[in-house]
């Protein structure tokens, strides 16, 4: 036994290098749904650092915009009718370690039928949650999105 | 999908990651030295850690108290390495001050400290109507501990089965140390390289 606990102890320090160096960060993102004026508004909102990784990641149309790049490809709205919406940028805005996007996508029935996918830093946190939460009249109503995911349709 | 469901899956989620592995270590740490006979003394210790995290959870999220990241991801580890530490120097367990009583206390006061490194992720992203997202979430948080709990308790068997087959004189004592000694090291180089100062 005396020469296990030797080799034991020898191995200890070797636990030190392969201790992994991240903390135990919150890889999610809040996407709020919520319609007026014939159209449904998305508001992202990420982590700075997770979302610059995500944006570093992705490779967009040359000359495109990085983000708006990102966002299109990473944040997809099916209609009623099952095509695909196209989304436009209505604004940005910062505020500590957030960043917020809003997106817009015309929707002349309202979110019934509304199919999403939000896919967003899956390419670069395995244990990445997406959450959306549509707001239809005071009932919120929300949906979960992970690596592998398909779109889903608003409840 | 209900509101509570999907923070529910948010919190199970971040629990049984991968990248959970400092949550993780600190139960397997607190649950080492039990046996499944002392299924009610572990409890006790599991139970105070989940009281200790719900209201660091509850106060930070809600904005009652604003903590400083840096200073709790480095304090996070920290309680880690005194956990072995308290594993590896109360070698006999019915001679610990007040019969080993104080580990809940001590569970608890460490509880605070880990729900603080959740809220400071959530605070950020749930700024408004807190209370169903926190409170599914945490309830999520508590499955994924029991997860990782029984979990453990199964590798503690394995762990305790080779030992006896060695043959050992005090496997469970022999567990403790190879338990605490190994964690010790890791959360000790976690410390180090979040040392906010």
């Amino acid at each position: 036994m005396t020469r296990g606990r030797g080799l034991f102890i020898a191995l200890l320090p070797l636990l030190a290098g392969a201790a992994p160096a991240r903390m135990h960060p919150l890889h999610t993102t809040l996407t709020e749904v919520t319609y007026g004026g014939g159209a449904a508004t998305l508001w992202v909102r990420a982590f700075a650092d997770d979302f610059a990784r995500g944006v570093a990641a992705h490779r967009g149309p040359a000359g495109a915009d990085p983000t708006l790049a990102y966002l299109g490809a990473s944040v997809g709205v099916w209609d009623g009718g099952g095509r695909r919406v196209q989304l436009a940028s209505c604004g940005r805005r910062s505020s500590g370690d957030l960043r917020w996007f809003c997106l817009r996508a015309p929707a002349t029935r309202g979110l019934a039928g509304m199919r999403l996918l939000v896919s967003l830093q899956f390419a670069v946190y395995d244990d990445q949650v997406n959450v959306v939460q549509a707001d239809r009249g005071g009932r919120r109503a929300s949906l979960l999105f992970v690596p592998g995911d398909t779109p889903k349709q608003l409840p | 999908m209900s509101e509570l469901l999907t923070f529910f899956q948010v919190g199970f989620r971040h629990i049984v990651s991968v990248e959970a592995m400092d949550h993780v270590l600190f139960l397997l740490v607190l649950a080492a030295i039990y046996r499944f006979r002392d299924w009610r003394d572990a409890l006790w210790v599991v139970s105070a850690f989940t009281v200790g995290h719900s209201v660091t959870l509850a106060l930070a999220v809600t904005g009652a108290v604003r903590l400083p990241t840096a200073l709790i991801e480095f304090l996070i580890p920290v309680t880690i390495v005194a956990t072995c530490v308290e594993n590896l120097v109360v070698a006999d367990r019915a001679r610990a001050p007040w019969g080993g009583r104080y580990r809940p206390v001590f569970a608890g006061v460490f509880g605070l400290v880990h729900g603080a490194g959740f809220a400071n992720y959530l605070r950020d992203l749930f700024v408004d109507r807190v209370a169903v997202p926190l409170l599914g979430f945490n309830a999520g948080i508590e499955a994924g501990q029991i997860v990782v709990l029984l979990a453990a308790a199964g590798a503690f068997a394995v762990v305790d089965a080779g030992l006896r087959a060695a043959p050992v004189r005090a496997p469970l004592r022999a567990r403790v140390v190879m338990v605490s000694s190994c964690v010790a090291v890791v959360a000790a180089v976690w410390a180090a390289q979040r040392t906010p100062w």
